[in-house]
């Protein structure tokens, strides 16, 4: 059954959104371009922009439903922004410059909730902030204290818009890391929104795509196989919420060497698409740890280089170049042998 | 008469002052938030007027509109029994009439330069409009309030044409400083001039040097 049920059009002077979507509760993703009205359907549900017509719902509780028609004017409902509660977290962290940390995560707390605040400062791992003003944080830190202010009011749902864009590689992998361990823990669902498709693939349970102001295609996880436009870096993110030890991880059961000593209950692993090697043969004496025969599920031609969607036993992207992809002479179906080196994982802790 | 004229001076200033400060903010909120573009062009001439107009214009508006044949002096004359033109209450208006401009320009800016996002997030915390604006808007643009608030106050004290007219040069009543150097001046009385120039001097220094400190402190609270 849906959670979230959102049937909404909005007209603006030289753009129409037309959106209708049922999400469930675990992490759903919207994934289009720059301007395509992702934000917009995310303002829409939060109550900041008031659609033209259409049903907003969420869990059962509709925050919207204003109907064209005359005879059904009469059971318009239009609910102010602050009685929605919903978590919404923003590209930059925009917590409140004049409050600390501590302030800012309890601005929205309910006494009524059913988890605590302590509990949150302890999930996103914020104990030893909570005295720091937002000018002393990292980037990271001011995007988990923004994730923690936003679960403080334990929201309905969780909207998130493009929350990771501005970060570095090691804030990033950190946060999207919190994500899932949030919507385990506390059930809360999460509407993630960005132009990335290597976020959206690691995160989501189901993406809709959109473009132009219109869903083109709605997808239950396993995104790898849409091939993106025109993403011209691909980074393959895992995230991994069992415990770990010793120096490799397992990704679908299947064992990947790393270079570090691994010790913790989460990680999040990124190998860059452009590290990862294919070969038609077994390689010996290779300077690479990980070697694994897949299948090839997919091919896309991004201009001088191709991108090349392998299934190992989980799903993983190859960006190779044109030359090469001639040489090989590859194609769907086709036995392939990934490869890449363990220096090449990159590990991030939550 | 200069211990009178200063504690008038201040007196008046402060009170014209504190009428100015929930307009100011309440035009502040209309123009920085309310998108209609008729409705924010008319309050916008409108602030800006009696910067432009000579206080002398002002002042003869006031004593237009105050004076007992005037529309809203009549009123207060028949209803309520409150005559205001040549009263310490006139040199208030005539103050807060002048000053104006300056304080709602400053707060204008004030509440222009806080980040919309965060009335945003506010919102969906939970805030209704009020909370939102005592907690975020105000809270975030505080020092360009008050240096909003400090330009008025040093306008007033510095506030001459328009209180001439309609509050008169009364000693006790309506001279100010600013007056009672003119009366000192056109006496050729000048026993008190110096003093006089020098609370003057000394008052609108004061002023201006907190509003250069809490503009310099609100530039450096927005860039952060």
């Amino acid at each position: 059954m849906s959670f979230i049920n959102i049937d909404i059009t909005k007209r603006y002077k030289d753009f129409i959104l037309k959106c209708s979507l049922d999400f469930n509760n675990k992490i759903n993703g919207i994934f289009g371009p720059s301007g395509s009205g992702k934000s917009t359907i995310l303002n829409c549900i939060a109550g900041f922009i008031s659609p033209d017509a259409g049903k907003i719902k969420i869990n059962g509780k509709i925050f919207y439903e204003i109907s064209r028609s005359n005879s059904l004017r009469n059971n318009n409902i239009s609910m102010n922004a602050e009685h929605r509660n919903i978590g919404y977290v923003t590209q930059k962290s925009n917590l409140f410059p004049s409050m600390n940390v501590d302030e800012n995560i309890r601005y929205g707390y309910k006494d009524d909730n059913s988890i605590n605040v302590e509990e949150i400062i302890d999930i996103m791992n914020v104990n030893n902030l909570i005295h720091r003003y937002p000018n002393e944080l990292s980037g990271g830190e001011a995007q988990k204290v923004s994730i923690a202010r936003a679960l403080a009011r334990f929201p309905s749902v969780l909207l998130m818009d493009e929350p990771v864009s501005e970060l570095d590689l090691k804030s990033k992998l950190m946060v999207l890391g919190y994500l899932k361990k949030i919507n385990e823990s506390f059930s809360i669902p999460i509407i993630y929104v960005s132009h990335n498709i290597s976020e959206i693939a690691s995160i989501c349970d189901k993406v809709a795509i959109i473009e132009n102001g219109q869903i083109k295609d709605v997808k239950n996880s396993q995104l790898l196989t849409y091939i993106s436009s025109n993403d011209s870096e691909f980074e393959n993110i895992y995230i991994i919420n069992e415990s770990i030890s010793g120096n490799s991880i397992f990704i679908n059961n299947i064992k990947i060497n790393t270079l570090n000593k691994l010790e913790s209950k989460s990680v999040v692993i990124l190998i860059p698409s452009n590290a990862v090697i294919l070969s038609k043969h077994a390689l010996n004496n290779i300077d690479a740890e990980n070697m694994f025969l897949g299948k090839i599920k997919n091919i896309k031609s991004m201009g001088s280089k191709v991108r090349v969607f392998c299934n190992i036993g989980f799903d993983i992207v190859s960006d190779i170049s044109e030359y090469s992809f001639k040489k090989m002479n590859l194609n769907i179906n086709d036995e392939i042998y990934v490869i890449f080196k363990s220096e090449n994982v990159k590990i991030s802790y939550t | 008469m200069v211990s009178e004229a200063l504690i008038l001076t201040i007196q008046v200033s402060i009170y014209a002052t504190l009428l100015n400060i929930p307009f100011a903010i309440l035009f502040g909120l209309i123009l920085t938030r309310y998108k209609s573009k008729s409705i924010n062009l008319t309050l916008d001439v409108l602030i800006s007027l009696p910067l432009v107009l000579p206080p002398v214009l002002s002042g003869y508006f006031l004593l237009v509109i105050f004076s007992p044949a005037g529309f809203v002096g009549a009123f207060l004359d028949n209803v309520l029994g409150i005559e205001i033109v040549f009263t310490k209450m006139a040199a208030v208006l005539a103050c807060s009439v002048v000053s104006f401009p300056l304080m709602a320009r400053a707060v204008i800016i004030a509440f222009d330069s806080v980040n919309r996002d965060l009335e945003k997030i506010a919102r969906s915390l939970g805030a209704g409009y009020f909370r939102m604006f005592f907690t975020v808007t105000l809270r975030e643009s505080k020092y360009g309030v008050i240096a909003g608030i400090l330009l008025g106050f040093a306008r007033s004290l510095g506030e001459f044409g328009a209180t001439i007219i309609f509050a008169g040069n009364i000693q006790g009543i309506s001279r100010t400083i600013p007056l009672a150097i003119f009366q000192s001046i056109q006496t050729g009385n000048d026993n008190d001039l110096g003093l006089l120039i020098f609370c003057s001097v000394s008052l609108g220094f004061l002023a201006v040097l907190i509003n250069y400190f809490l503009i310099n402190k609100s530039i450096r609270n927005n860039s952060e």
